[in-house]
């Protein structure tokens, strides 16, 4: 999966059209993602591509940029 | 009677009142609390003043507004979700004479804005600040004395306020007496219940549920911030047992619980949801809570709840029972209630408060179809309000935001169904030379977060109708666009 791919997943999963971003855009500063909507895409991620959910929750810190959650999810897929 | 004799004033010291992520609080701590802000605030004179507050912690934020509802000041409980204009438009409509806030919440430097604000006006506010929410600095800008309303009293809630003129509205003490029975008697609260209401206090439904809690004597459980780790661990270490707030909270949270703790969720015995459409089969969402009950309320922010309904897996349609005491009539289907819960009036605008009433009866604004004595089904919407994630968006204040970008030659916004929030703010936008992140740019900041429109939807023309943009129209495109 490219960081591409994972991209246009999650844009759909957010139901927003698809902006140009790179791995250090900030989800809530810069993309207008809440609080809510970034629970509900933790958990979609999650879901769609079958990483443990717990991943998101032990990286918490990582979940604040598009490149943080991709690393997140490349990391659950290869384990 | 002031909120204080209501709700604490008659409580056992050592009774449990308050479980927060900061800690476990008994009635007799808050009594504590109540005093301390008495003391502060009493040099203020604040009898007839308007005071708003701006504190996300609520063991701090429910003291406060006790003592200041009980030196007659009008307390207005302002959202923490605000930014620079929603903020500062409200501030300059309410004007308050006192502003109690944090420094910062969210990034966001409410003291310094607050600040500014008040040394840019000509008349006199105190502003009254703190890091923490525990230790305050008090600072006076002085100018030409405010005019004091004793004849205010109780509270007032905000519910728009980034263009145009804000809606404040205004409620006396005594719709907390009628709010709280309602409240207390649909959710069968019992002194021994651990009841989560996660609400913003700056609402009518937040100030009551949450009064009411204490007041009844049952464990009042709460969170100051939207962090569903700590949210779940506090449900834990307060074994909470009903929880309220609005639909789409409550979904997170169940996705949320049942990947981490799943055991929080088997606990709950009633779910009370509010604020949002509801689908009819909103319980089938949650498979691991087949014991528990969900109801819902049916009302408004200036009603507060008016009928309840029982949410089951198969439910096809939403059938609510209006509640005792209202009285209530139908005209061209628009459901019209008088209740002991409403409110005054809206804050220095007595033509909206006219346009709301008909002879004396408000207008709910909702076409509703009623199937027997005190039933009915809600059918439709009158008014130009999106209810998303349980907060309410009026499409014209996002028209009049949006149509300030340059480069937007025309904008209509409304709300189109959504699975999670309800309903989801929707912008159709003729324009030139922006895509959606130059306008969610331009938005963020400027307005809460729940009004800045979830979908942008570039279009060349409108469809019309006499003349008027046709709204309904648009929506059925996007709708037809999605199935």
């Amino acid at each position: 999966m490219t960081f591409n791919d994972f991209c246009i997943v999650m844009f759909d999963l957010l139901e927003r059209e698809q902006v140009e971003v790179s791995e250090v855009t900030n989800l809530k500063n810069e993309l207008d993602v809440d609080s809510l909507q970034m629970v509900n895409l933790t958990t979609a991620l999650a879901d769609h591509f079958q990483v443990p959910f717990s991943l998101f929750i032990e990286n918490a810190d990582k979940t604040g940029t598009v490149g943080g959650l991709f690393n997140i999810v490349k990391g659950g897929n290869s384990e | 009677m002031n909120f204080y004799n209501r709700v604490l004033a008659n409580l056992e010291k050592d009774v449990l009142s308050l479980v927060s992520p900061d800690g476990y609080f008994s009635a007799g701590d808050l009594r504590d609390s109540v005093s301390r802000y008495e003391s502060m605030l009493t040099p203020l004179n604040i009898e007839g003043k308007r005071v708003a507050l701006l504190i996300p912690s609520l063991k701090e934020f429910l003291p406060l507004f006790l003592a200041a509802n009980k030196l007659k000041g009008t307390v207005s409980p302002l959202s923490w979700q605000f930014r620079q204009d929603d903020l500062l438009n409200v501030l300059d409509f309410l004007d308050p004479h006192i502003v109690l806030t944090v420094d910062e919440h969210n990034g966001f430097a409410f003291s310094e804005t607050v600040t500014n604000w008040a040394k840019s006006k000509d008349s006199e506010t105190t502003v009254v600040t703190s890091k923490n929410g525990v230790d305050w600095e008090l600072n006076t800008f002085k100018g030409s004395s405010k005019k004091l309303q004793s004849d205010l009293g109780g509270f007032i809630t905000f519910t728009s306020g980034s263009t145009g003129t804000p809606k404040g509205i205004v409620f006396k003490d005594s719709v907390f007496d009628y709010g709280s029975k309602k409240v207390l008697e649909a959710m069968n609260i019992k002194p021994a219940d651990n009841v989560f209401v996660y609400a913003s206090p700056s609402t009518l439904y937040g100030v009551v549920a949450m009064n009411s809690m204490l007041k009844f004597g049952a464990t009042l459980v709460v969170s100051n911030d939207f962090d569903l780790v700590k949210i779940i661990d506090t449900m834990e270490k307060s074994n909470c047992n009903k929880f309220t707030t609005t639909p789409s909270i409550f979904k997170a949270l169940y996705n949320f619980a049942s990947r981490l703790k799943p055991e929080v969720l088997k606990k709950l015995e009633l779910v009370c949801v509010i604020g949002e459409k509801i689908p009819a089969n909103f319980k089938s969402n949650f498979p691991l809570m087949k014991k528990c009950t969900f109801i819902s309320h049916y009302g408004s922010s200036e009603s507060g709840s008016l009928a309840n309904v029982c949410l089951n897996e198969n439910s096809e349609e939403l059938e609510f029972t209006i509640a005792n005491e209202i009285e209530y009539k139908t005209v061209d289907n628009e459901l019209l209630v008088k209740t002991r819960g409403l409110f005054t009036e809206y804050y220095n605008n007595p033509n909206i408060t006219s346009e709301a009433f008909k002879d004396g009866w408000f207008k709910m604004g909702d076409l509703v179809e009623f199937t027997g004595y005190k039933t009915f089904k809600l059918v439709g919407r009158k008014k130009d309000v999106i209810k998303k994630g349980g907060q309410q968006v009026v499409s014209s204040e996002v028209e009049q935001i949006l149509s300030s970008i340059k480069g937007i030659m025309s904008v209509a916004v409304v709300g189109l169904p959504h699975d999670i929030y309800g309903e989801q703010v929707v912008a159709f936008v003729i324009a030139d030379g922006l895509n959606s992140k130059d306008i969610r740019s331009y938005c963020s900041g400027r307005v809460a977060s729940f009004k800045i429109p979830d979908q942008i939807v570039f279009v060349e023309e409108f469809p019309l109708t006499q003349g008027k943009v046709d709204k309904i129209k648009l929506k059925s495109l996007l709708e037809r666009g999605n199935n």
